[in-house]
Formats: C-alpha cells, sequence, structure tokens
C-alpha cells in the first residue's frame, strides 16, 4: 500500500514539476531573440524535424497501403466509404499518432540521454555559472522544436498516407483520382483537421517537456543516463496515448 | 578610487574568511580558501549562483545612481558601516553577463564546438557581429600565446578531440572574450600547464584588468601565482 501511495506521490510530483517546466518554457519564449538559442532550435528542427522525413514518408506510404487493403477486403468497391475509413483513421488517429511515436523513437530518448549526460558531466551548472539558464539556452529550443516538428510532420504524415491509399484505392477499383481527391475535400470537415491539429500540437509539448524533464532530473551517476532515456520514452508513450484518448473523448 | 567588486563578511561566527575587501578598476587579487569545498562555496557566491553563509558579494553598478533597496536591507548596512548603497548591488541580482568565471577545468560544453563555447555567453548576453567577436578572439589567442595559423582548427574542434591545457585555454578565452567587468577565476587553471604559456595567460590577465576590470582568482593551495593575497580585513579599503 504504502508502496503505491509512494508511486503515486511520484507521479504527482512528475506532473507538477513538468507543468512547471512548461510554464517557465513560456515565460522564456521572448529570449528567442537571442542567437544562440535561435541555432540551438535550427540545429533541434533539423535533428527532430529533417532527419525524421525519411521514417515517416515510409510509415505514412506503408500505413496508407495497408489501411486501403483492409478497408477494401470489409466494404467491397466502395469509393465513399473507403475514403470516409481513411479520412476517420488517417486524419483522427494515425497520423498525429505515429508521427509522435516517431518522434518519440527518434527524439525522445536522444533529447533525455542528452541533457542526463550534460547534467551528469556537470555542464547543466557550467551553463548556470555563465548566466545563462538551461531552462532557455536547452529546454526552450527543444519544446519549440518538437512542437513544430510534430504538427508539420503529422502534416506530412497524413499527405503521404493519404496520397497512397487515394492511388491505390483508384488503381484497385478503377476510378478516377481526381474525382476521389474531389470527395476527400468534400468529406473532410474543419473539425477533423482541428483536432489532428490540437493533437499534434499537445504530442510535440508533451514529448518535449516529459523528454527534457527525465532528462535534468538525473543526478549524478552515469548510470542513470540510459535509466533517464528508457523513462523518457515510457512515459512520453504513454501521456501521447492519454492525450489521444482525453482529446478524441472531448471532439468526437 | 574606482570600486568595482566587494565583499562583505556579514557572519556572525568566527570563521576562517572573517573579513572583507574591495577590488578596484585594475586589481587582480589572490583569495585562498581552506578546502576544496569552501573554494567552490565562494565560486558559487561570487559569481551570483549561490548565498555564501560568510558574507555577501556586491557588484558595482556604474552610471546607476539610484537604486530601490529593500528598509531591512538598508538598516543591515548601516549596521555594517556600508558606505552609501546607491550605486552597490548584490552579484546575484546584477545584469547576467557582468561577471564571468573560468573552471579549473575550461568548463567546456562538451556538445558544442569551441568556436560555439567561447561564443556561447558572449552572444548569449549581447549581441555582437562576427566580425567584431573574430577581432576579439584573435586578440585574445594571439595574447594567450597561440599561434595565428592554429586559430581555425582549434575553433573548428570539439571539446573531446582537445587537451586538457587547450580546454583550460578556451575556457579562459571564453571568459576574456565576453569581458566582464569581474572576472572569477579557479587557480587550478594554471596548473598542468606549461610555465612558458601560464606567463604568458597571466599577462593576458593583466592586460584584462587593465581595461577597468577586476580578477579574483581562487585557490585553495599555496600557489606560485603573481598575484598579491587577499589577508587579512581589508574593511578600510572599502571605506575610502
Amino acid at each position: 500500500m504504502v508502496t503505491y501511495l509512494s508511486f503515486f506521490g511520484e507521479q504527482a510530483i512528475a506532473v507538477r514539476d513538468c507543468v512547471s517546466l512548461f510554464w517557465r518554457v513560456l515565460m522564456r519564449l521572448p529570449l528567442l531573440s537571442k542567437w544562440p538559442v535561435r541555432k540551438a532550435l535550427l540545429k533541434q528542427l533539423y535533428f527532430t524535424g529533417i532527419q525524421s522525413v525519411g521514417p515517416i514518408t515510409g510509415m505514412g506510404f506503408l500505413a496508407g497501403l495497408i489501411m486501403v487493403m483492409q478497408v477494401s477486403t470489409l466494404v467491397g468497391r466502395n469509393e465513399m466509404l473507403t475514403l470516409q475509413v481513411l479520412i476517420w483513421t488517417v486524419v483522427r488517429e494515425l497520423g498525429p499518432l505515429l508521427t509522435a511515436i516517431v518522434i518519440v523513437g527518434r527524439s525522445s530518448s536522444a533529447i533525455a540521454s542528452e541533457l542526463a549526460a550534460m547534467q551528469v558531466n556537470g555542464e547543466i551548472k557550467t551553463l548556470q555559472r555563465l548566466g545563462i539558464s538551461p531552462v532557455t539556452y536547452l529546454v526552450l529550443p527543444r519544446v519549440l522544436a518538437m512542437t513544430l516538428t510534430s504538427v508539420v510532420l503529422t502534416i506530412y504524415f497524413q499527405g503521404v498516407a493519404l496520397g497512397t491509399g487515394m492511388i491505390v484505392t483508384a488503381w484497385n477499383i478503377d476510378v478516377s483520382l481526381l474525382g476521389e481527391v474531389n470527395h476527400f475535400f468534400e468529406i473532410l470537415t474543419y473539425l477533423e483537421i482541428s483536432a489532428a491539429l490540437l493533437k499534434s500540437i499537445c504530442f510535440g509539448v508533451l514529448v518535449s517537456i516529459v523528454s527534457c524533464y527525465y532528462g535534468l532530473t538525473v543526478m549524478r551517476a552515469m548510470t542513470e543516463i540510459p535509466m533517464a532515456a528508457s523513462r523518457a520514452v515510457i512515459r512520453s508513450l504513454l501521456v501521447v496515448f492519454a492525450c489521444d484518448g482525453l482529446i478524441t473523448v472531448l471532439v468526437f | 578610487m574606482n570600486l568595482l567588486y566587494r565583499f562583505w563578511h556579514t557572519a556572525d561566527n568566527q570563521t576562517a574568511q572573517s573579513f572583507s575587501f574591495a577590488l578596484s578598476a585594475g586589481d587582480i587579487r589572490l583569495w585562498q580558501m581552506p578546502s576544496i569545498a569552501e573554494k567552490m562555496q565562494v565560486l558559487e557566491a561570487a559569481i551570483g549562483q549561490a548565498q555564501y553563509a560568510g558574507g555577501r558579494f556586491e557588484i558595482q553598478q556604474g552610471e546607476r545612481r539610484r537604486v530601490a533597496i529593500k528598509r531591512s536591507v538598508q538598516a543591515e548596512r548601516r549596521q555594517l558601516n556600508c558606505p552609501p548603497p546607491s550605486v552597490w548591488m548584490p552579484v546575484q541580482e546584477a545584469r547576467l553577463g557582468r561577471v564571468g568565471w573560468v573552471a579549473g577545468n575550461g568548463g567546456l560544453i562538451s556538445n558544442l564546438k569551441v568556436w560555439e563555447n567561447v561564443t556561447l555567453p558572449l552572444w548569449f548576453h549581447a549581441p555582437y557581429e562576427t566580425v567584431e567577436t573574430e577581432q576579439r578572439l584573435r586578440f585574445w589567442l594571439t595574447s594567450l600565446g597561440q599561434k595565428p595559423a592554429s586559430f581555425a582548427e582549434l575553433m573548428a574542434a570539439p571539446p573531446a578531440n582537445l587537451a586538457l591545457w587547450q580546454k583550460k585555454l578556451v575556457g579562459l578565452l571564453r571568459a576574456l572574450v565576453q569581458m566582464p567587468r569581474v572576472l572569477i577565476i579557479d587557480a587550478e587553471v594554471f596548473e598542468a600547464v606549461s610555465a612558458e604559456l601560464a606567463q604568458h595567460w597571466i599577462k593576458s590577465l593583466d592586460t584584462f584588468a587593465q581595461q577597468a576590470r577586476v580578477v579574483l582568482v581562487l585557490t585553495d593551495k599555496a600557489t606560485l601565482l603573481p598575484w598579491r593575497k587577499i589577508e587579512g580585513d581589508e574593511r578600510d579599503a572599502i571605506s575610502r
């Protein structure tokens, strides 16, 4: 009983600290005018964004292909229903979720272990002694880059998956691709676009804050670095799914 | 006398460092601590990162004539016979970047190249053109005893590829390029470097101090460094 209580107590403290960290990041947004912070942002955008384009393209293509093949076997040669299911799954759920999973897999552990290594080597302390806030220089660019990346990559994933899905459908049931694109825009609603956008923003913020938090909370032992990375990945996935469920329940 | 930085002993108990002192523009002074732990504690306080039970570090605010000061602080100052408080401020409250710091091992950030390490505090605290930064860099690198031909290679190197003396050199260079009004140095930086190089560094710090700056060197052991030690109470010097 005491163990459970202590576990929940620790989780509550982590949630409180993450909220506090996010608040401090928001307060420091104007400091983005400083060149070293902007440079760190650009580096992070390259690492989290540009380098993720390949995996996202592959996953988008496969997700679109698999979805359409599965739906076709279920609904037969029904173009409109296939398209509807494709929008429901790719735009509402798979787009933001799979993009977040790719970001968690690629960047969450990297960020957590990088920050943890800096903490263990005393480099966070060095920054503070130089009058540089670690939240401004390390956390702010990462949160901003991951949030922007999450939004852009989600849109890209959806584009690739939907494009693949429509091409395969057009080829499979012999309908015009242009007509399919027209139908797609007729079916797609602003609510679905907004929900996907909201999800991608929330996932980006949550994953980056959780990763930075677990990276910065290590003490002085080298053995804590892999633990921080694994904790960051697991907790990030957990909060992403929880947030996805919450937004889905609230919006749809 | 242009005082820039001072330490007020405020503790009631008689600690080993139960004295006060002030540094004027151009001063380089050596302060010997009884232990590494005490040195690190004082270093943290001297750069404004922590409170020190033994006393308070203050920095002069230059042209600032009127500073809002709490009544409790005013009373404390009166009790300590401090000079007029209007232009002095606790280091913790001073504008960031006014107090520089050189770590014993250079204190470099491992995932930044040397150029990024050197320009990080400079560009973080104030906007500088790249040309001006490069000029400063060349000046101080030459002053620190480096040949111009080696500049580019050094700047492009990651810290992991540097020898310990090079890491110390970059740490010192980073602080000098930033040109803070007060520079706090861990004397360990002069250990394990050749005598010739150490001489260059000592001369560079003299040049730095002559530009209306002060340097406080903290050590925890007896040293051959040429600067005058802070010994005994120098409270009179502060009041002058």
